[in-house]
């Protein structure tokens, strides 16, 4: 596990479950649409963003094509970071393969979003099983995700931190929900918890699997 | 279709098949495996029975006093010592057969006779096809094993469609690296290989020598995607991949067709409704680099000629060839010395 050392208690805690979580570093272009658009994506739950830069050129995975539709389908109002007329994709001849992609998320997260996110990633993973690029199962598809997100301090200001999260997809699920839970407000997580039995019944899934890989080790 | 570019790495200079335009294998995963199987045991196939094709042919032309070399088993692992005297003995016998059949011929000619007549052409196209076909097929498998344990048996049924005992990957390669080397030999001791010479270079070609070379290449691009139904970027449309939407078929203003995006299309009529699969269809394809790799995406894209230095040509030839010198390659004649990783690698040597 590699964990850096200017991470935060929560982004320690996301380490532990078998996923690595790193600072990342954003292109440049990138970030600075993101930081045009502001900490709000501009009514966006997640933007899905190009994981690649290639010539200096930020460019989408193949697999991102169908990324806003699955993240629409997991319950998220998406978009992706460049319209469609400056979206190119990289397409890379290298036989392996790993399911990755970015994502920024908003300041105004909630707990809704964060089950819909988690869904988002299994979707991912899913989808690479269902096209035989991973046996399987699921839960065990390797994500390597670069994770944007806006956060909002107690004194006000907004920061953006950039992380890398990277692990079996049980595993990258459950940090981005130790990462993210530190930044819901605690009424939010109490209505969490009354509302929203799938979110239990993910978690508790991916803390099974986590729990059998670590008995299996 | 294939795309080809020269290369020049540490004063060697090689061409490569960068891609092939079509369906790509998968990256990686199951489905990566039973694609390569697939194409691998196709093309074992055809090598064979091509293979079968030119011996039958070839020995149905040889004089009753005259017979192929006898076999030798040149895939075996062999010293680079052993294998020169051993390749050179070889390259003896090949080509004092085909000086006899060359002088066989010539003298049938004067009597309005010919033994190289289209039956022995039929066993030409046929080894040189068994040769392509078998290199093919090893490049698949080898893929193919890399993710295969080595214990676990194929079942070759389900790939074939015809019975069969399953095998091993580890033996399957064996057997397309021996079919390789067998083909080869025919090829290049009956039908002769040419060196070719480019920019004040001679380059080898030989199909069983540059298989040993185990990298390859692959390309990277920079691309845009469509919709086949709408043209939008798939990531911002409805259509989801793999339903079926009726769409009306028009010409674009440069007379492509909007079904099948065929200039001069003459199925698809103007008006009509037609159903249309939706999915991605990859357009504006910018090639950004072309990288070597010992595990190349498209297996089949490899290295298909490689520059040769005076000392080789002044090792075997016993001089320099003058520029547009007929040169016969002899490499495929000569016992197997073992596979060699990345350039820059520490050569490896394996049965």
């Amino acid at each position: 596990m590699a964990v850096s050392d200017s991470l935060g208690p929560g982004e320690r805690a996301a380490g532990r479950a078998e996923a690595q979580v790193t600072e990342a570093v954003l292109d440049d272009d990138v970030e600075a649409m993101l930081w045009t658009m502001g900490p709000s994506l501009q009514g966006y739950e997640l933007l899905v963003l190009p994981p690649y830069q290639r010539g200096g050129k930020s460019l989408y995975g193949p697999d991102d094509v169908d990324a806003v539709r699955l993240a629409r389908s997991a319950g998220l109002n998406a978009a992706f970071l460049h319209g469609g007329p400056d979206r190119e994709y990289v397409h890379e001849y290298s036989a392996g393969w790993v399911v990755e992609f970015a994502i920024a998320s908003s300041a105004h997260i909630t707990a809704i979003n964060l089950t819909a996110m988690a869904k988002y990633f299994m979707a991912r993973a899913r989808k690479a099983v269902d096209e035989g690029l991973h046996d399987g199962p699921v839960e065990q598809v390797t994500l390597r995700v670069k994770f944007a997100r806006f956060r909002r301090d107690a004194d006000g200001a907004v920061t953006l931190k950039r992380l890398n999260i990277e692990g079996p997809a049980a595993a990258v699920t459950a940090a981005l929900h130790t990462l993210l839970s530190s930044d819901l407000k605690p009424e939010d997580i109490a209505q969490s918890v009354a509302t929203d039995n799938s979110h239990a019944e993910l978690e508790a899934s991916s803390q099974a699997d986590i729990h059998n890989s670590q008995d299996a080790e | 279709m294939t795309l080809e570019r020269s290369r020049s790495t540490a004063g060697l200079r090689f061409r490569s098949i960068m891609l092939h335009v079509g369906v790509m294998p998968p990256a990686a995963g199951p489905a990566r495996t039973d694609w390569c199987l697939e194409h691998g045991l196709a093309s074992l196939k055809i090598a064979r029975r091509n293979y079968g094709l030119a011996l039958r042919k070839v020995l149905t032309h040889l004089p009753d006093r005259l017979d192929l070399p006898p076999t030798y088993p040149l895939h075996e692992l062999h010293s680079e010592k052993a294998a020169t005297d051993i390749g050179c003995g070889r390259v003896e016998s090949w080509f004092g057969l085909r000086k006899r059949l060359d002088a066989l011929d010539e003298s049938l000619r004067q009597r309005n006779l010919v033994l190289y007549d289209a039956e022995w052409q039929v066993a030409q196209k046929a080894s040189r096809t068994a040769l392509q076909s078998a290199a093919d097929s090893f490049n698949w498998l080898d893929d193919a094993r890399k993710d295969i344990d080595h214990e676990q048996l194929i079942d070759i049924t389900s790939y074939t469609g015809q019975s069969a005992n399953p095998q091993t990957a580890d033996m399957l390669v064996d057997q397309a690296h021996t079919m390789v080397h067998s083909a080869g030999e025919l090829v290049g001791g009956l039908f002769g290989c040419r060196m070719t010479y480019d920019e004040d270079r001679w380059y080898d070609e030989c199909v069983v020598s540059l298989l040993h070379l185990r990298f390859g290449t692959s390309a990277g691009l920079r691309v845009r995607y469509e919709c086949t139904v709408c043209r939008e970027d798939p990531g911002d449309c409805e259509h989801e991949p793999g339903q079926t939407y009726a769409m009306s078929a028009a010409r674009s203003e440069e007379g492509v067709c909007t079904v099948c995006d065929k200039a001069d299309c003459p199925t698809h009529e103007p008006g009509i409704i037609y159903e249309i699969v939706a999915d991605a269809k990859l357009t504006d394809p910018y090639l950004r680099e072309v990288t070597l790799t010992p595990r190349p995406r498209d297996p089949l894209c490899r290295i298909t000629s490689l520059s040769v230095g005076d000392d080789y040509l002044l090792a075997t030839l016993g001089r320099l060839p003058e520029p547009g010198e007929i040169v016969l390659d002899h490499k495929c004649m000569y016992p197997c010395t073992g596979f060699r990783g990345m350039p820059g690698e520490q050569s490896e040597i394996s049965a």
